[in-house]
């Protein structure tokens, strides 16, 4: 394997420095009306099959072997420019895309704009961030996660949960980088919505597989996002009122053309609107109520057109609180989760063939619960932390040497510092600290990938990354090599391939399929080590000319080995107990195994037009095995979902009205149900526990058992529901422009299953089986006004 | 004004906390009563003890199902010799005495009750080959207060398995009097020539002066069965269902063999 790996390498140094010396055209795209820079824009020779896209901070670089050249930029929602003239020396050119907001009249140029077939690409999900805020959502609530579920290979946990399963993977698995910086428990509402909705959000891509080199650390998935640079042109912003929440974003030129802001936030109001509620039913003497915020802001400055640095960070808090008085004695009770992270970003173009990227980043997230007594002269105070706090630093080099290579290599040292628990327990006259026990380790990784168009129709993308970890004395270190390849048969159908190894060395454990704050995360240990994945895809992609159509299906096959979960009978309530006296180390609860997932997905999509949207379906298999749990027999996962559709349209009827839809259809999750209850008798050698203990005598211990057959071999009943909205749009003045947006969530009110529970049927005076379901008919409104 | 945010609250409180419930609209998993069986043969018994009960269904059914032990015939069978267990009501377990297995014996297990029959197999395993060494007992107290006697010992399995499954069971005595008995976990994986230190707790008061070690080699049956019994009792709603281990073709239960060795020591303070 090294000596392929060797050999690669240095085919690729020779054929990166054996080309003809080519013109190189490089420089930025950025949106004409706003200055934004652009990313993931098609930048090719028309007629040929050379081209770039714009890489994550809107810098394109091509090289081109003749003096003339007709150079197309293009970008869906945009007009596309089309450069024809001689080149004769290296050049600079910064192009600036007009919007063209009216999606329906898009004219597509030419034979790249938006296709599949020729990118060297795949098991790559892009949503743009336009289509989200189009498509109906619980409560009107924009959330981006919850548009990604509606992908194939991806789904969600439970009702309305915005936790992600990819392609069989765990919600651990997933790796949810906002610039650079790792998002940790993206939650808020105990998982009814994840921490993004959009408004900032410059562009969402989520890898299931084929994964770059440059991406590493989770088993399954990778969600990039960038934030928004903000308007470095005029000041302006959006304001959004909706039933559960109310959004602001303010984004403007700091020094006009030269630096620029944007600030977003959100924060719901259930608590505002409740607590005259709650006052008048208890007499003033308590209060509770829940909220949750969040915050993005991002500033920008540009210091000469070869170097910018970025400042951005995001801060969400959901917060639940009480507080009772009587007489002389009060309670309060606080419970909150938090994540900030913050990236500092230094761009730097050593030439118009190299590009940098140094981002320096901070992650933190924590679990608080906060209890206080004060009964006359007492008092008593209980406070439990749990999280964890990355500080890092990445590089990352793109190396455009020629048209043949797209070389990008790079490097991140991160410190993670880990606390499971801690505990202050203070009391008149007393007062300790308990389990205050911190994980510190460092994770470091490097990495070379290049994209080689080796042929005209042939291209790969082949990488390799290392990766290493280190807690206590441990130290852990891997190879992790990726493979994609692609041959397009014809302009319009391609074949691809992919292969790709995953290490991930930190851990999430949970136990309950929705996103519960005290979801924690652990390092890999000496007792604990790192989960690893192979994934092996196979597709196809083929453009469809009129309509507009793109169909891509793709067959994987991944295995997973080390992948961890909670042992029969423990749960995160073993790790972080409070009136635990004894220090408790995670893996004593977790039990280590393995696992496979196969299947076929199939995307049918339509990004521009009048009716634009998509047809998912996936078809696939995953199974667990751990010697601890089921016996050691394998099992289906709760989240094995063996059919799974989805439809949704967005239809602009006109300049005023949008009408949209979603459809969703999916397998009933595998979940143990007791079939029947029973008396196990266990084998006491002493009688101990029995009526003979200390007599010497062996014996029979009874217990009062449940028999579930085997773990997750009963499927709950099929998820299937409609969401549709409309949007109402006006222009008003000095460019103004009002949405109001009425949707209904789960249209034909579908009694999905939320969970099972065993209850008592007073009329057949049997017991039954119950269902409980979450989500009737939901109405939602909001009000959208951008100024 | 005040009228409207009160019925948006009103609303968005009733929202949130909607849930509706009904009668599951789906197909039940099976749901019929099954024979459940537990036997644990040793060689160093001269009696079989078999408990036989029934499973009660949770769904659709009026009550528990009752066993008529009249009608239930059991039967272990070894070496071309079969032993008829009788029921004995005291006890409420069925047993046969004047028995002697030996290692390597095979043992069969019959059980029939109006029609249902169930059986499973067992060997009878080795006796336990080790080295024990008490290595002393410490007071341990926590952080909040809590103290408890730490008995540690050394044990080296010497059975010539590449896996060895090993039980270590105790009993405390104070002036040759039980005390209090051991109720952890205490089922234990070793290697062939495998070393462990393990700590024996349960004398919570410290007041104990002697104990019983009981050191069991078992087979892999009555390990999987015993290991998920001691996690059997719920711990809360988000924990992991157990699965019971069942070795029983046709029913529940568990048909297995152990072998047992008795130590005993003074409490060094």
């Amino acid at each position: 394997m090294k000596y392929i790996i060797t050999i690669i390498i240095l085919f690729l140094g020779l054929s990166a420095f054996s080309q003809a010396k080519d013109i190189t055209i490089s420089g930025y795209v950025r949106e004409k009306a706003s200055d934004e820079l652009l990313i993931g824009v098609n930048i090719y020779i028309k007629g040929t099959q050379i081209g770039t896209i714009s890489n994550s901070y809107g810098f394109y670089s091509l090289s081109i072997p003749v003096q003339e050249a007709k150079i197309v930029f293009s970008y869906v929602g945009y007009e596309p420019i089309i450069m024809a003239q001689t080149f004769d020396k290296d050049s600079v050119i910064n192009v600036y895309l007009e919007s063209n907001t009216d999606l329906s009249e898009v004219e597509v140029y030419g034979d790249r704009d938006e296709k599949i077939a020729d990118k060297a690409v795949m098991s790559v999900v892009s949503v743009p961030v336009k289509q989200v805020r189009d498509i109906p959502a619980l409560l009107g609530e924009k959330d981006v996660f919850k548009v990604l579920q509606l992908m194939p290979g991806i789904r969600g946990g439970s009702e309305a949960s915005s936790g992600l399963y990819v392609r069989g993977g765990g919600p651990d698995q997933n790796l949810v980088i906002l610039d650079d910086a790792v998002v940790y428990n993206a939650m808020h509402l105990f998982g009814f919505f994840s921490v993004f909705n959009g408004d900032a959000i410059k562009s969402i891509e989520l890898y299931k597989g084929g994964f770059p080199a440059r991406f590493g650390g989770r088993l399954s998935s990778v969600i990039d996002m960038s934030l928004k640079d903000g308007n470095r042109k005029e000041f302006g912003g959006e304001a959004s009122i909706g039933l559960l929440s109310s959004r602001l974003l303010l984004e403007g030129p700091i020094i006009k053309n030269k630096s620029s802001f944007i600030i977003s936030g959100r924060r719901s109001y259930v608590d505002v609107l409740a607590a005259p509620i709650i006052a008048s039913m208890e007499d003033g003497g308590s209060t509770a109520g829940y909220y949750f915020y969040d915050l993005n802001a991002k500033a920008n400055y540009e210091i000469s057109d070869k170097d910018k640095l970025y400042l951005s960070g995001y801060f969400g808090r959901d917060k639940f609180y009480s507080h009772d008085s009587w007489e002389d004695q009060s309670s309060d009770a606080i419970l909150f989760w938090e994540n900030a992270t913050g990236t500092f970003r230094w761009n730097h173009q050593f030439s118009n063939k190299l590009f940098s990227n140094t981002s320096f980043v901070f992650s933190n997230y924590q679990f608080v619960i906060d209890l206080e007594e004060e009964d006359g002269d007492d008092f008593s105070h209980l406070r439990y932390k749990s999280g964890i706090r990355d500080l890092g630093i990445k590089t990352d080099l793109t190396w455009v040497p020629n048209n043949k290579h797209y070389i990008r290599y790079g490097g991140a040292i991160t410190n993670h510092l880990f606390t499971p628990s801690a505990i202050v327990y203070e009391q008149k006259g007393f007062d300790t600290e308990l389990n205050a026990k911190e994980l510190n380790s460092i994770e470091t990784s490097a990495y070379i990938e290049d994209e080689w168009r080796a042929f005209d129709r042939f291209k790969v993308n082949m990488g390799l990354r290392l990766s290493n970890f280190n807690y206590n004395a441990k130290s852990y270190f891997d190879l992790e090599p990726r493979i994609l390849a692609s041959y397009m048969l014809t302009d319009l159908l391609s074949i691809k391939a992919s292969y790709a190894q995953m290490s991930q060395y930190v851990h999430l454990l949970t136990s309950t399929g929705i996103g519960l704050p005290t979801d924690l995360w652990v390092p890999s240990t000496d007792r604990v080590g790192p989960q690893k994945s192979k994934q092996f895809a196979l597709g196809m992609a083929k453009d469809f000319e009129d309509p507009n159509f793109s169909l891509s299906v793709e067959a994987y096959y991944k295995t997973m080995t080390d992948i961890i979960s909670y042992k029969e009978g423990a749960s995160f309530m073993m790790v972080g107990d409070p009136t635990s006296s004894e220090e408790f180390n995670y893996e004593d609860a977790v039990t280590i195994g393995k696992g496979y997932s196969t299947g076929i997905e199939v995307l049918l999509q339509r990004k521009f037009g009048k009716l634009t949207g998509w047809i998912g379906y996936t078809l696939s298999l995953t199974k667990y095995q751990f010697d601890e749990l089921n016996n050691g027999k394998e099992f289906f996962p709760r989240h094995d979902r063996r059919h799974d559709f989805s439809i949704v349209g967005i239809y602009k009827l006109n300049e005023k009205i949008t009408l949209s839809a979603t459809w969703i259809y999916g397998t009933g999750d595998a979940v143990s149900l007791a079939k029947s209850t029973y008396t196990a008798y266990g084998h006491s050698p002493s009688g101990v526990g029995s009526s003979y203990s200390g007599q010497g005598l062996s014996h029979f211990s009874s217990y009062h058992t449940n028999h579930y057959g085997e773990k997750n071999s009963f499927r709950m009943a099929a998820y299937h529901r409609l969401d549709v909205g409309a949007q109402f749009k006006k222009k008003l003045k000095k460019g103004r422009e009002r949405v109001i947006e009425v949707s209904l969530y789960n249209a034909y009110s579908r009694q999905n299953p939320f969970y099972y529970y065993t209850g008592y049927d007073h009329n057949t005076k049997q017991t039954v089986l119950k269902q409980v379901s979450l989500f009737p008919i939901l109405p939602g409104v909001s009000y959208y006004l951008k100024f | 004004m005040k009228t409207y945010i009160y019925i948006i609250a009103t609303f968005l409180i009733l929202v949130l906390i909607s849930s509706c419930e009904k009668n599951a609209d789906i197909d039940i998993p099976d749901n019929e009563p099954q024979l459940v069986v537990a036997a644990f043969i040793s060689p160093q018994d001269d009696t079989i003890s078999l408990k036989v009960s029934m499973s009660h269904p949770i769904y659709y059914s009026s009550g528990s199902v009752q066993l008529n032990y009249d009608e239930v015939t059991a039967v272990v069978s070894s070496g071309g010799i079969n032993h008829n267990l009788t029921f004995d009501n005291q006890r409420l377990t069925f047993f046969s005495d004047k028995v002697q297995f030996n290692t390597g014996d095979n043992l069969k297990l019959d059980v029939s009750y109006r029609g249902e029959k169930v059986t499973s197999e067992c060997t009878i395993i080795t006796e336990p080959v080790y080295d024990f060494e008490y290595l002393g007992s410490e007071t341990k107290t926590y952080k909040d207060g809590y103290s408890e006697g730490i008995h540690k010992f050394k044990i080296t399995c010497n059975n010539g398995n590449d896996i060895n499954y090993y039980r270590l069971n105790s009993n405390f005595y104070m002036h040759n009097y039980w005390y209090s008995n051991y109720y952890e976990s205490d089922l234990y994986e070793f290697a062939k020539g495998e070393t462990r230190t393990i700590e024996i707790r349960g004398d919570h008061d410290l007041q104990a002066d002697s104990m019983r070690v009981y050191i069991i080699n078992c087979d892999e049956h009555y390990y999987l069965y015993h290991k998920n019994l001691g996690n059997s009792y719920e711990k809360g709603p988000f924990t992991e269902p157990i699965i019971m281990y069942n070795n029983v073709e046709g029913g529940l239960g568990i048909f297995s063999s152990y072998n047992m060795q008795l130590e005993k020591y003074e409490i060094n303070k």
